[in-house]
């Protein structure tokens, strides 16, 4: 029992980060229908960014470098729509995966050549510091990884669902057509929402990364899980990545330690290829 | 067969094939005729992928893994004393030729984004698993193939341990391959491909079950995947799970979409292309992800067609001369 409790709450927090990921990746797919591998990368520079910051400002300030990161990768995320995805905006679908392929191969190679092959530890002072509910134990770290991501998720759900320019965003994904029609700018919302989308996949890899090694081949496995999940949570549905997000954490969490640790990485994607069997268009399409 | 022989066309393909006879005989050193060895290999890896994403258009991440499977297979039936190299490497093709099938059958349902993660998924999960089942595999690295030896044919001993040998193998399956897949898109079933590459919906209208081709189509790619991971790993006498990795398929794509997919030549550049370049700017290996990167994104965004695509186009002359 004590170990089931641990194991959800330790699929809390990782799920957290894989809920803010496909949060960002399905806000990205349900505007421009592009399914942007390269938030991996995004999300792996943000935690080498974060690692910087603590190593030159110090651990102290580990929190106030997190805004910090995701405005540097907000502002990159919409550099890559604006000269990359932008480009073939008209060509089919396929297209927009394999820019998005190619840019993740080129910010990847781009950090082993720029930060090396080498896997770092982050200094948070959160990591030492442990708390006791009862029977579970959790580090502030993890504790903050959840807090942060929850907010943020929770922030950007009222952003799309209450302000106007998260009701134009809405509008956008629907129909490109009418919403050019009632005058919102179809470039200017796919640019809010690849830097918004990257901002937060940047946060998710700031926020693991204490808890993990950082180095350049982190961002493969959770963008794939993203992936998993916005698949299985319906592409582009906001309430299903998040939702779906905190469902792939418990699951991997429990099957790795009631089944079996080694292929702990591999039951998304077993998840993912056994839907795929059964309903090829993802459990909740749109 | 007259007019055959006093075709232009002809004596070109005859120059460029003495050419590729040659070639070992040019190369100095022993890395040289490594690269062209590898080079050969990739070239029947990507022809078949091609196949699969240039001709029936079904974005498979899956090729690296088919490939590893392959190398696996043959290199798993000789090191256990099971077989010899030649039977392995038929057995080989076999089982992932029908694998793929089987593979195939429930991913193909799923169409665009959703299959391309799907395989990137089943290629994960094979690379995960050749390197956690020991028993089987032997973890991080399988040694000790014996590969095709020296067998005595004839009277005439053929040394495969040469390098120059291995070239003239590779050589011939590579040939061999793109004749293959040239009569394959060329034929019925080809033209029924490409009819789902174009529209789905309509070529099912007019009469062609997509499934069935689509399975066939990525099947073929399997079992002509595993032919080259089994040459691979009677070359290198060594194998690991790297080779069925997420970044191998990656590599593969980009090979396909840079040189042209759903052109036969296509392939045979991307790969030599980007085979050479990392060689030609003396680039270390890990600049190669970024080279190979930058690479696909400039093609996919000024040529989508790729560079054969574009070329072809130039002329209705060298579409001709061109396949």
């Amino acid at each position: 029992m004590e170990q089931i409790a641990q194991q959800l709450m330790n699929g809390l927090i990782t799920g957290s980060a894989y809920a803010l990921m496909a949060l960002g990746l399905a806000l990205i797919y349900g505007i421009m229908h592009v399914a942007n591998f390269a938030l991996g990368a995004i999300y792996m520079i943000g935690a080498f960014l974060m690692y910087y910051f603590v190593r030159w400002v110090g651990g102290g300030s580990y929190l106030l470098g997190l805004p910090l990161v995701m405005v540097v990768m907000a502002c990159v995320g919409a550099l890559t729509e604006r000269y990359a995805f932008r480009l073939v905006r008209s060509a089919p679908h396929a297209t927009g995966f394999i820019v998005a392929l190619g840019l993740y191969m080129i910010l990847e190679g781009g950090s082993c050549v720029l930060f090396g092959h080498d896997w770092r530890e982050i200094a948070s002072p959160y990591n030492d510091v442990i708390l006791n509910f009862g029977p579970v134990i959790v580090t502030l770290q993890r504790l903050l990884i959840f807090v942060v991501c929850v907010l943020l998720a929770v922030c950007v759900y009222v952003f799309i669902m209450k302000t106007l320019t998260g009701k134009m965003i809405r509008a956008t994904s629907q129909n490109h057509d009418a919403a050019s029609l009632v005058g919102i700018s179809v470039s200017r919302m796919s640019l809010y929402t690849f830097g918004l989308g990257s901002g937060l996949a940047a946060a998710a890899g700031a926020m693991i990364a204490p808890t993990f090694m950082v180095g350049p081949a982190m961002g493969l496995e959770p963008v794939t899980k993203a992936f998993v999940v916005i698949i299985l949570g319906g592409m582009g549905s906001v309430r299903g990545a998040i939702i779906g997000g905190f469902a792939l954490g418990m699951v991997e969490s429990l099957g790795a330690a009631f089944v079996t640790s080694m292929y702990k990485d591999a039951f998304a994607f077993g998840i993912l290829i056994i839907v795929l069997v059964f309903k090829p268009t993802g459990l909740f399409r749109r | 067969m007259a007019t055959r022989f006093t075709s232009g066309k002809f004596w070109a393909y005859m120059g460029l094939l003495a050419v590729l006879a040659a070639l070992p005989w040019t190369l100095k050193g022993n890395y040289y005729i490594y690269l062209a060895i590898m080079v050969g290999i990739y070239v029947i890896l990507v022809t078949s992928l091609n196949l699969v994403i240039g001709y029936t258009g079904q974005i498979s991440l899956a090729h690296g893994a088919f490939y590893g499977i392959g190398a696996y297979t043959c290199s798993i039936l000789q090191v256990r004393d099971v077989l010899t190299f030649w039977p392995a490497l038929l057995v080989a093709v076999i089982f992932t030729g029908v694998l793929g099938a089987l593979v195939g059958l429930p991913m193909l349902r799923a169409r665009g984004p959703y299959f391309a993660i799907g395989t990137m998924c089943l290629s994960i999960i094979t690379a995960l698993v050749l390197l956690n089942w020991q028993g089987l595999t032997g973890g991080t690295s399988l040694g000790g193939i014996p590969g095709p030896g020296q067998p005595t044919i004839a009277g005439v001993k053929i040394d495969f341990y040469s390098n120059k040998v291995y070239y003239y193998l590779v050589l011939i399956v590579a040939i061999f391959t793109i004749l293959a897949v040239h009569r394959i898109v060329h034929s019925r079933v080809g033209r029924a491909f490409m009819a789902i590459r174009e529209e789905e919906e309509l070529a099912e209208a007019i009469g062609v079950n997509p499934m069935r081709y689509k399975v066939l189509s990525f099947s073929m790619g399997a079992l002509i995947a595993a032919l080259a991971g089994g040459l691979y790993s009677g070359y290198m006498g060594a194998i690991d799970p790297e080779i069925a990795s997420v970044g191998m398929s990656f590599n593969l794509l980009v090979m396909v979409l840079v040189g042209g997919a759903g052109t036969i030549s296509g392939a045979v550049v991307g790969t030599i292309l980007l085979w050479m370049l990392p060689e030609v700017l003396q680039a270390a290996e890990e600049y190669k992800p970024l080279i190979f990167g930058l690479i696909l994104l400039v093609i996919i965004i000024f040529m989508p067609r790729g560079i054969m695509g574009k070329v072809r186009a130039i002329h209705p002359r060298i579409a001709e001369w061109i396949p």
